[in-house]
């Protein structure tokens, strides 16, 4: 670690594993409620479960992207972050905003609108966190080194940041509601948050295969030519059954199957620029979530997206357990795991040490991968016979969901293994293993 | 790549060629008439469809200074997709 | 003789091809679309072949044929624009790409009259599903001609050979991909 301000990322990865926890526990809590239909159902009705579970995960992820820019972003830009008092009163401002509507959610205050439950109160705080953020990393950015990682990533959290000011707009006609409802949630995840990931991936390539950094740029530049041309008219594939113009069908179907093409351009990047650099840097775990990260990002995202997007097939598996099968799977693949790989790579800068407890964070690894990969097959068993049952067959969406309980305790198994490889990673990065600390000690900067 | 592009007579005669084939579509897709073209006209448009896409990117977008991997590639995508058109096509007519 | 692998600028095989690589990307990408839409054409014709020919006797085949003409010449116009470049006119080659965009707009006239005589005819995107394709497709392809010349415009006035070359390349896949959709859409039947 080159740049005193890279510190600031510490308390956004602490805060981001935290609320990773609260996620992965409220999944349990929810895929729990899934085999047993009345549990808690006075006390923490499902779909306050629910809220919290996305909301969650949405917000660590974000504090993982933050933690993310303020790490890297000094050592591309080769200078400081603009303003350290900032970043902190950002991180607190965002974690007191984010307890709160947790609260406010069990006390059943919320808006409503699905992933967009926040309280007006909390969605300006929102904005007002985005806006501390990107006043100080573009501030960062113009007194420094533009590099193309720098670059992007910046770009994207701005998009980030401009896309949910959609938030704030919420027509009552329903069709023009999840419209503009879709501006925030697919341009957040199939547009500018692939710019970020392809930016941290392409960061973590170039510190750990040591390969020329113009390489690396050329991919980064092609991999957000595919992602802005693919997804941005791939929205369409969520207005085929919204009320919005037929022609929707064929425009959706076309683009959001292209899609994919950005995930494997990531795949390909990162195998062959690991080929080319070799995978001889220390940190082994942070690689191995780095090529994992692009993998899975190409199974959950890509092909599992593929599944159901063309228009014909989506008419019959639209909202069956298709759906979460895919979603899952890419959240983890692209975000979680990304976010992870960057966790891993930094922690031990941040805390001063040698990459430490390797083998327990590979652990994690797989089993977390394992995990999600079982819930992934058990979710699309159940909504292929969701789809046949209740869709082909017409039989009664009760009668359908009695049929395919079994899969929920599936489900609720594959839940168990990945929470305790979440817990086995949080370890893994917050321990101590004193022999390697004491290595660290004499040479903080070995992993450099 | 700069220095190998298509001369001036190249170019005319490639423009030239291009407009005899767009000629002949016309004939071969009986512009006239609203009369059904049957798999010999089809498959004739067809070709001449691929011939003009591979003249325009042989000459105007200067493929033959290319790779031969590139140029595999967009003959495979014109090859996949005309090809595929035409099974369609050809299984419109039996079905 | 060892070929040299590692092209200069690092951008691998995209290098060999003229003008800025990543307009190839966007070429290769427009390609899929475009052929995922023909294709998509096509299977939608199988679906119901009668009703896709009765909605196709109803574009004028003569003004498609005619815009293929126009494109191609205003491509042709494009590429002798570059090769003047090429060669050190600057003078001339700007004079080329102006005939190339004068001619080019040709074709957004005619095909204005087209749409304006199907609307007039009450033919619009909801009619069915012939006509959804029509006015997707073409009405896809009609953009990336106006944008095309916007970028023939830009290299003409920042006219680097290199630049030149990518403004072309853009305009000669849009020439490209009417000379699949004319008789994809116009003709088969």
């Amino acid at each position: 670690m080159k740049y005193e301000t890279q510190k600031l990322a510490y308390p956004y990865f602490l805060a981001a594993m935290g609320l990773f926890v609260a996620q992965v526990l409220g999944g349990l809590l929810a895929g729990t409620v899934y085999v047993f239909p009345n549990l808690l159902s006075e006390t923490i009705p499902f779909h306050i479960i629910r809220m919290i579970h996305t909301n969650a995960l949405i917000v660590w992820l974000l504090f993982g992207f933050f933690g993310a820019a303020y790490y890297l972003i000094p050592e591309e830009a080769e200078t400081e972050i603009h303003s350290p008092g900032i970043a902190k009163l950002q991180f607190w401002l965002f974690l007191i905003g984010a307890a709160a509507a947790v609260v406010g959610y069990l006390f059943g205050i919320h808006e409503g609108r699905e992933f967009l439950e926040q309280p007006l109160i909390i969605k300006v705080a929102i904005v007002i966190v985005a806006l501390m953020f990107l006043y100080n990393i573009t501030m960062t950015l113009i007194k420094g080194r533009k590099t193309a990682v720098s670059l992007i990533l910046t770009i994207g959290m701005w998009g980030l940041a401009l896309f949910f000011l959609f938030a704030f707009y919420n027509p009552t006609n329903l069709a023009l509601d999840k419209m503009f409802w879709w501006y925030v949630v697919h341009l957040w995840v199939e547009g500018v948050w692939e710019l970020i990931m392809a930016a941290i991936l392409s960061f973590l390539l170039i510190k750990m295969t040591g390969i020329d950094r113009e390489v690396v740029e050329k991919w980064l530049y092609v991999i957000v030519s595919l992602t802005l041309f693919t997804g941005l008219l791939g929205t369409g594939h969520h207005y085929y059954w919204i009320g919005t113009p037929g022609y929707w069908q064929w425009i959706g179907s076309i683009f959001s199957t292209l899609e994919v093409l950005p995930f494997l351009a990531i795949v390909v990047f990162t195998f062959m620029i690991v080929r080319k650099g070799g995978r001889n840097h220390p940190n082994q775990a942070a690689l191995l979530w780095t090529m994992g990260c692009a993998v899975m990002a190409f199974f959950g995202a890509g092909v599992w997206g593929f599944l159901h997007t063309l228009a014909p097939i989506n008419y019959l598996t639209h909202g069956t357990q298709i759906t979460p099968a895919h979603g899952h799977l890419a959240f983890f693949g692209a975000y979680v795991m990304v976010n992870l790989a960057i966790i891993t790579y930094a922690m031990p800068h941040l805390r001063g040490m040698q990459p430490y407890n390797q083998v327990l964070n590979m652990w994690s690894f797989w089993i977390m991968c394992s995990g999600m990969a079982f819930m992934t097959f058990v979710l699309t068993a159940a909504g292929v016979l969701q789809t046949h049952l209740q869709r082909v067959m017409g039989i009664g969406f009760m009668e359908v969901a009695d049929e395919i309980n079994f899969f929920f305790i599936l489900r609720l198994l594959s839940g168990i293994v990945v929470v305790v490889g979440v817990l086995i990673y949080v370890y893994a990065m917050l321990s101590t293993d004193k022999e390697q600390a004491q290595a660290g000690e004499t040479s903080p900067q070995a992993a450099e | 790549m700069h220095a190998a592009l298509p001369s001036r007579r190249t170019l005319t005669l490639a423009w030239l060629t291009l407009m005899v084939l767009t000629v002949g579509a016309m004939g071969a897709g009986k512009v006239g008439m609203d009369i059904s073209l049957g798999p010999v006209w089809s498959t004739a448009l067809l070709l001449i469809a691929g011939l003009k896409s591979g003249l325009i990117l042989w000459f105007y977008l200067n493929l033959r200074r290319s790779t031969p991997g590139w140029r595999k590639g967009f003959a495979a995508f014109l090859i996949a997709l005309l090809g595929f058109i035409l099974a369609v096509y050809v299984l419109t007519l039996v079905l | 003789m060892p070929q040299v692998k590692q092209a200069p600028g690092g951008w691998g095989p995209l290098s060999t091809l003229p003008g800025n690589p990543i307009m190839w990307v966007l070429i290769w990408s427009e390609l899929l679309v475009f052929g995922a839409a023909l294709g998509g054409f096509a299977v939608a014709r199988l679906l119901d072949p009668a009703g896709f020919d009765a909605s196709q006797a109803h574009l004028d085949r003569f003004l498609g044929a005619l815009n293929t003409m126009v494109l191609l010449t205003s491509g042709f116009l494009a590429a002798m624009a570059v090769r003047a470049r090429a060669d050190g006119e600057m003078s001339g080659s700007r004079r080329w790409m102006a005939a190339s965009m004068a001619v080019g707009a040709v074709f957004l006239y005619v095909k204005i009259i087209e749409y304006a005589d199907k609307l007039d005819a009450g033919l619009d995107i909801e009619t069915n599903t012939f006509f959804t394709l029509y006015y997707l497709i073409t009405g896809f392809h009609f953009l990336h001609v106006i944008l095309g010349l916007i970028i023939l415009g830009v290299v003409t006035w920042k006219n680097s050979l290199e630049n030149l070359e990518t403004g072309a390349a853009f305009w000669h896949m849009v020439d490209l991909v009417w000379v699949l959709i004319f008789p994809l859409i116009y003709l088969v039947r």
